[in-house]
């Protein structure tokens, strides 16, 4: 999948922990491991709302398109 | 669907089962009956009592294929690529009852006329029985639509 989702450096910024993270948000561990190892193929608005909430971040902050990737 | 009406339906099937049973059971004094106050229609006897008795085998098998699909309701995987299997039995037993019930026409209607009742019998089938295995045709490809929807639902996060 050609759209990158960038959790660690946000992450690493908060010393938020993958666990954490997936409990704030609602997701379990494995589908935050999808979004960032790019097998994501479909995201939630309201999944997508709740990870900016929790990293107090903008969605253009995490997500980047890879146009090499495609 | 609830609980309940699962359990429900288990129990109809169950009762749908036992009678079913004593109908496979008492097809076979029936006939007997049958064949001596019919005797010119004699010779008829031991086909017909296999059709009916292979047409009660399939009617159990359905009753099976549709016990199952309701344990995959219950434990909501009837989205699952094994419930097809399921469906695909109870549309395998329409069309063998279709085959079976054509079979036992084309005697009665083409060579001979058998018992009055029997006639109305295999025409009530002939229609249902089609009728019943084009019905689960069509909900055989909803629930395939279904199944790729709700896996392609399951790829969102």
């Amino acid at each position: 999948m050609s759209i990158r989702v960038d959790l660690d450096v946000r992450l690493a910024e908060r010393h938020m922990s993958v666990g954490d993270f997936s409990e704030a948000v609602g997701i379990t561990p494995a589908n935050v491991a999808v979004l960032k190892n790019g097998r994501a193929r479909a995201i939630r608005f309201s999944t997508l709302e709740a990870i900016c909430r929790v990293l107090d971040c903008q969605p253009g902050d995490i997500l980047r398109w890879d146009p090499d990737e495609a | 669907m609830k609980a309940i009406t699962i359990t429900i339906l288990k129990f109809l099937i169950t009762i749908a089962m036992v009678v079913g049973a004593g109908a496979a059971a008492a097809l076979w004094p029936l006939s007997e009956e049958t064949a001596q106050e019919y005797p010119e229609f004699a010779y008829l006897q031991w086909p017909y009592l296999a059709i009916c008795e292979l047409l009660l085998a399939s009617f159990f098998t359905l009753l099976v294929a549709i016990w199952a699909l309701l344990n995959r309701v219950r434990r909501n995987s009837i989205f699952d690529a094994s419930a097809m299997r399921w469906v695909n039995l109870i549309v395998g037993c329409g069309v063998f009852a279709t085959v079976l019930l054509v079979m036992a026409l084309i005697p009665v209607a083409v060579i001979t006329h058998g018992p009055p009742g029997l006639s109305i019998l295999l025409i009530t089938g002939i229609t249902a029985a089609p009728g019943f295995t084009l019905l689960m045709t069509v909900m055989r490809q909803l629930l395939r639509q279904a199944t790729g929807l709700r896996t392609e639902l399951d790829e969102v996060i």
